[in-house]
């Protein structure tokens, strides 16, 4: 799975831990999220996708 | 409060009340353990209240359980084969016996808890 959080997160100026703090978990959360590594559950999968005001569908790509 | 400094404080509870239970063993006091465990209780659930910053996401919890699986399974199985292993050597050694049985029962114990949880866990359907 990939995700296209960095290039937005890039795109509204905020960091790892803005937007960890804004959606409620740690900072190396969104790291492996952003790695593709770790995989969200929908709560968390929405949460991201609203606080980079996007859907869950645009955010992650799956192969 | 950030996360660095409540790790900090939480090794400093924890060495502090290590320091007084081992104290309290070596002077036969019994009164002063239970009333350190219960205030470094305290102390940490405040150290908890004043964190700024999420200690716990999915995640950990994910990492947590599957932690906690792969522990429980090596533990069950060693505790248990430990424990016949000292229950069929205790005519030889007799000490090994009581030890024997106290294992091979709190594993059952241990397997009965789990599958209760586990029942009602599963007939829930919300888990958080």
């Amino acid at each position: 799975m990939k995700t296209r959080i960095k290039e937005l997160r890039a795109r509204y100026n905020l960091t790892q831990e803005d937007l960890a703090k804004k959606v409620g978990v740690r900072r190396e959360t969104i790291v492996f999220l952003e790695q593709g590594k770790y995989n969200p559950s929908l709560q968390l999968a929405h949460d991201v996708a609203k606080a980079l005001k996007t859907t869950v569908e645009e955010l992650f790509i799956f192969k | 409060m950030n996360l660095k400094t409540y790790k900090l404080c939480s090794i400093i509870i924890t060495i502090a009340l290590g320091i007084v239970v081992g104290w309290s063993i070596t002077t036969n006091n019994y009164i002063i353990p239970a009333i350190a465990i219960i205030l470094a209780v305290l102390a940490m659930q405040l150290c908890k209240k004043k964190l700024t910053e999420v200690l716990v996401d999915e995640r950990i919890h994910k990492i947590a359980n599957k932690a906690a699986m792969i522990s429980m399974r090596i533990f069950t199985i060693a505790a248990a084969v430990t424990g016949i292993v000292m229950v069929m050597l205790r005519d030889k050694y007799p000490e090994l016996g009581p030890v024997g049985y106290t294992l091979s029962y709190s594993v059952c114990v241990f397997m009965l808890l789990f599958q209760a949880f586990y029942t009602y866990y599963s007939r829930k359907g919300k888990l958080e």
